[in-house]
């Protein structure tokens, strides 16, 4: 299965500066396919994410200040961690924004 | 092109491109056919024929050019500048939210013919409809609009809101209602932000910020409308203490600030006294705009506050400012720019299109991303599902220190307002004591000296190289684990027993110095609140702040 992310805000600090990446799952199976949930620990685990974990993933969730986008919208309209992943979804991690 | 004729930046079926974040809804092209027609002939017949490009790329030309300008200067006057404008001071940029029009009317100049001026076209929610004044609000006085922040977004929407609440001198009938524009900010103007903060001057650096931008807004409005709009000054630092009573005088606030605790305040007092709020934040190459709690549309839930989007402060450490992550200097002017945009059918309709949405700029994927947000949540401490007015205690706000409910301390006078709150006040030391902890005063030391004139630990520098490069004291050095301390009693010290003190550039990553040191089995280690920022405000005003 093919995920294609983006990460912004100032994330992408934590992923080696890349701000656009299609990757693809070695998670679920034919009859089960990835959810959030998975996708989140696997960018941590597959080292996808290049440093200081604690910044990105808190309790199998992503940290507070992190909003997620699954095709243009927040994830909570779309069941949070629980969203199965489809292929060429469009999931986009953006950092909250303090400045002005 | 005859004199003082209105200039039209479109293409042929530029109407039909899609440019307009704030469109509503649909036309049809038959219509709009018509309309084309109709403005044709209205507009004079000198103007130049469009070229035949391609309208995408002429929009995002024009988009470009105009959003350039505006962060440079605020909207108006840099039109003025331009290439395209042979409009005059005071001309006013309309970005036309149903047909995505672009049309300069100089409402200072008295010699447009009277059949040129006005709005035109159709409202954005209502067909056939006039546009109603963005002055004068139902209660037959003006509108009143508050600025918290008159900094990087601030120079990108007090100039257009001016210009905006200021409309036309000679549309007699919105004389009487004259419009309130308050502006919020408790900092003075400096150098190292002025790339951003284009509404100050070198000249007035060292004013207050508030007083800043009314000289330059006064000065952008002109004689003939300065007066059509009230500048209010509020030089005050927001607290929970008095928004309440701040807020409470306005209709709509505009969060242009400059930290997480901050934006949580005015969300909460914005919702217990039941006011929309336009929300402005940028970073880096990014920014966001978003109305919180906004008007409820008819057909949706109703809109999410910063809470509902944000229940659970992020960590501190990921806390994200200008002037600690940097940012690009346009984008705040930009982002502060779309924020004014956006509070204009807040004002004229009482709808906010952008409630419930958040758009996001990137400047290095360049489009604006306009996302759904989630509902208003039932169980939010402040709006409790978007009940309106007032939320969950009307009147009242859910909490009373933010800096602390944001896991940070109260700013320290002469150091940035968002301050890290890791380590204990005991474990902390003022410039001021440098003396009594290491027996010397504190003033720049020769790095030769050391370890002499450091028997006893001393103060380092944990800033990264390329900071440490635009200046540093002459004492900072690097750690050793061990070290010899000049006496001779034939074993090493260890470093670890020694007082250390550790500085940074405001005393944020001192702070995590300390704990990572303390991990390290340092056992007397501290930090400067205020770091190298505080060393400037109390000990070297030369020393080089960034
Ligand atoms: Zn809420």
């Amino acid at each position: 299965m093919i995920v294609f992310y983006l990460i912004s805000g100032g994330l992408e600090l934590l992923f080696d500066n890349q701000k656009s990446l299609r990757i693809g799952l070695p998670l679920g199976t034919e009859q089960t396919s990835a959810t959030m949930k998975e996708l989140i620990s696997f960018i941590v685990d597959a080292g996808i994410l290049k440093e200081r974990p604690e910044l990105f993933k808190q309790n199998d969730t992503v940290r507070p200040g992190i909003l997620v986008l699954i095709n243009e919208a927040d994830w909570e309209l779309e069941g949070e961690l629980d969203y199965v992943l489809k292929p060429n979804d469009e999931i986009v991690f953006i950092s909250t924004l303090h400045g002005g | 092109m005859p004199n003082g004729a209105s200039v039209r930046v479109v293409a042929p079926g530029w109407r039909n491109t899609r440019v307009d974040a704030a469109h509503d809804a649909g036309q049809d092209a038959e219509q709009s056919a018509q309309q084309d027609a109709e403005l044709d002939a209205e507009l004079d017949a000198g103007r130049p024929a469009p070229p035949s490009w391609p309208n995408a790329i002429l929009t995002g030309l024009v988009l470009a050019h105009a959003a350039a300008l505006a962060c440079l200067k605020g909207f108006l006057p840099a039109l003025n500048d331009g290439p395209t404008a042979s409009a005059r001071p005071g001309s006013l940029l309309v970005l036309h939210p149903p047909t995505a029009q672009l049309r300069f009317w100089n409402t200072e100049n008295s010699e447009i013919p009277a059949g040129a001026k006005g709005w035109i076209g159709q409202t954005p929610f209502e067909a056939d409809a006039p546009w109603p004044s963005p002055r004068r609000s139902p209660r037959g006085d003006g509108y009143r609009v508050l600025v918290v922040g008159a900094g990087g977004i601030g120079s990108g929407c007090l100039p257009a809101m001016a210009q905006l609440l200021a409309g036309d001198p000679d549309q007699d009938e919105d004389a009487a209602a004259v419009p309130t524009l308050g502006i919020v900010d408790d900092d003075t103007v400096a150098l190292h932000n002025l790339h951003r903060q284009t509404l100050h001057t070198r000249g007035r650096i060292g004013v207050a910020k508030v007083d800043s931008a009314i000289a330059a807004l006064t000065e952008l409005l002109g004689p003939r409308r300065q007066d059509r709009v009230r500048l209010v000054a509020h030089r005050l630092r927001l607290t929970a203490a008095n928004a309440l009573a701040l807020f409470g005088g306005y209709d709509v606030v505009l969060d242009a600030s400059d930290n997480a605790p901050t934006r949580y305040l005015i969300s909460d007092a914005c919702v217990a006294l039941g006011l929309p709020l336009v929300s402005a934040s940028a970073v880096r190459w990014e920014g966001h705009v978003t109305i919180y709690h906004g008007p409820r549309p008819t057909d949706a839930p109703p809109p999410p506050c910063y809470r509902c989007l944000y229940p659970v402060p992020p960590p501190p450490a990921t806390m994200t400012s200008c002037d600690a992550d940097g940012v690009m200097g346009p984008v705040p002017g930009l982002i502060g720019a779309l924020a004014a945009l956006a509070t204009w059918p807040l004002l004229t309709h009482g709808r906010a299109p952008l409630a419930g949405q958040l758009a996001v700029w990137d400047t290095l994927a360049p489009r604006v991303r306009t996302v759904r947000l989630r509902p208003a949540a039932p169980d939010c401490p402040a709006c409790a599902g978007g009940q309106d007015p007032g939320g969950a205690a009307p009147g009242r706000l859910p909490a009373a220190d933010y800096a602390a409910f944001c896991g940070m301390a109260a700013a320290a006078e002469g150091t940035a307002s968002c301050g890290l709150a890791l380590v204990p006040p005991a474990m902390r030391v003022a410039w001021e004591q440098l003396l009594p902890r290491h027996g010397v005063a504190p003033r720049p030391l020769a790095l030769a000296t050391w370890p002499a004139a450091w028997p006893r630990g001393g103060v380092l520098d944990v800033r990264p190289p390329s900071e440490v490069a635009v200046g540093t004291l002459p004492s900072a050095a690097g750690l050793p684990m061990e070290c010899d301390d000049g006496v001779d009693d034939g074993s090493p010290r260890r470093a670890q027993t020694m007082p250390w003190t550790l500085v940074c550039r405001r005393g944020n990553d001192s702070q995590r110095a300390v704990v990572a040191l303390q991990q390290l089995g340092f056992t007397d280690v501290k930090d400067v609140p205020g770091g190298l920022t505080r060393w400037a405000a109390v000990v070297d005003p030369h020393f080089p702040i960034y």
